[in-house]
């Protein structure tokens, strides 16, 4: 989950090692509203597209990031 | 603080909560100020409200809040113990016969954005409708390109229902997508339980 750790790290202004592997919007003290969009405007920026409903939905931790961005 | 809701409350009587940063408490006309007006007329404040953006006079707004009875219908307005000030509202129905509470948010003041107002002052609501008013279960409908809302909702751990396509026009003309979530009591107050064992 590399790939995904680099944007949520991007998003969140952070070191790629300050991102903890089970990093999510629940459990990640760093991870704010204002971090929640930046993560939403990356993986946007990162596909070239707007977010569907869902998708948006998913990107609550590193593993639905990745998959977001792995299609 | 869930399921932590212990002061007297007697229906109809104006309704006071407390989370650690903010007092809420039932708004009334006089607390119609130019601040809350000014919020009403704010195209970005307004802009994922189900109200929209309609123009409203002071009277409409001092009328809309007279229309919570304290009983099932609640205006509350949030005030920063810090010396903040009025810097939102939340409005809540309870349906009674259901036993099912519908919930929405406004933070007006654009300086106590993305400082994690919501999530502290509705666990203090969400405390008080699933203590005194006995709600088993409590929705909020989030227009789905708010992401700070989204945000709030799931970082608050509420289920996702369904979503209402194209359900509500925007100011720009495009149409947005409705989340419903919902939060039951049984697992707001399992939470609440695991909370305080591992604070213990």
């Amino acid at each position: 989950m590399s790939a995904a750790k680099e944007l949520v790290a991007e998003a969140f202004e952070l070191h790629f090692e300050d991102v903890p592997d089970d990093a999510s919007i629940e459990s990640f003290d760093a991870w704010d509203s204002l971090g929640h969009m930046r993560i939403v405007t990356v993986i946007e920026a990162h596909l070239g597209r707007a977010l569907e409903t869902e998708e948006v939905l998913s990107a609550v931790d590193l593993a639905g990031i990745e998959k977001l961005i792995d299609r | 603080m869930i399921g932590s809701y212990t002061a007297p409350w007697t229906p109809g009587a104006p309704l006071h909560l407390e989370s650690e940063r903010f007092v809420l408490r039932s708004l009334g006309p006089v607390d119609v100020t130019d601040d809350y007006l000014g919020w009403l007329s704010d195209a970005e404040v307004t802009r994922f409200l189900h109200s929209g953006g309609r123009r409203r006079s002071k009277a409409d707004v001092e009328a809309y809040v007279a229309r919570h009875d304290n009983k099932t219908a609640f205006h509350l307005g949030i005030f920063a113990k810090d010396g903040g000030g009025h810097i939102g509202n939340y409005s809540f129905s309870c349906d009674l016969v259901h036993r099912v509470g519908q919930i929405n948010v406004m933070v007006g003041d654009r300086g106590w954005w993305k400082k994690r107002v919501v999530g502290e002052t509705r666990a203090a609501i969400l405390d008080f409708l699933f203590g005194p008013m006995d709600m088993l279960k409590v929705i909020g409908t989030p227009y789905a390109r708010n992401v700070a809302a989204v945000y709030n909702y799931q970082s608050q751990r509420f289920k996702i229902e369904g979503v209402l396509r194209d359900h509500r026009l925007l100011s720009d003309g495009t149409r947005s997508d409705v989340i419903c979530f919902a939060m039951f009591r049984a697992d707001w107050l399992a939470r609440g339980r695991a909370d305080q064992a591992t604070s213990a």
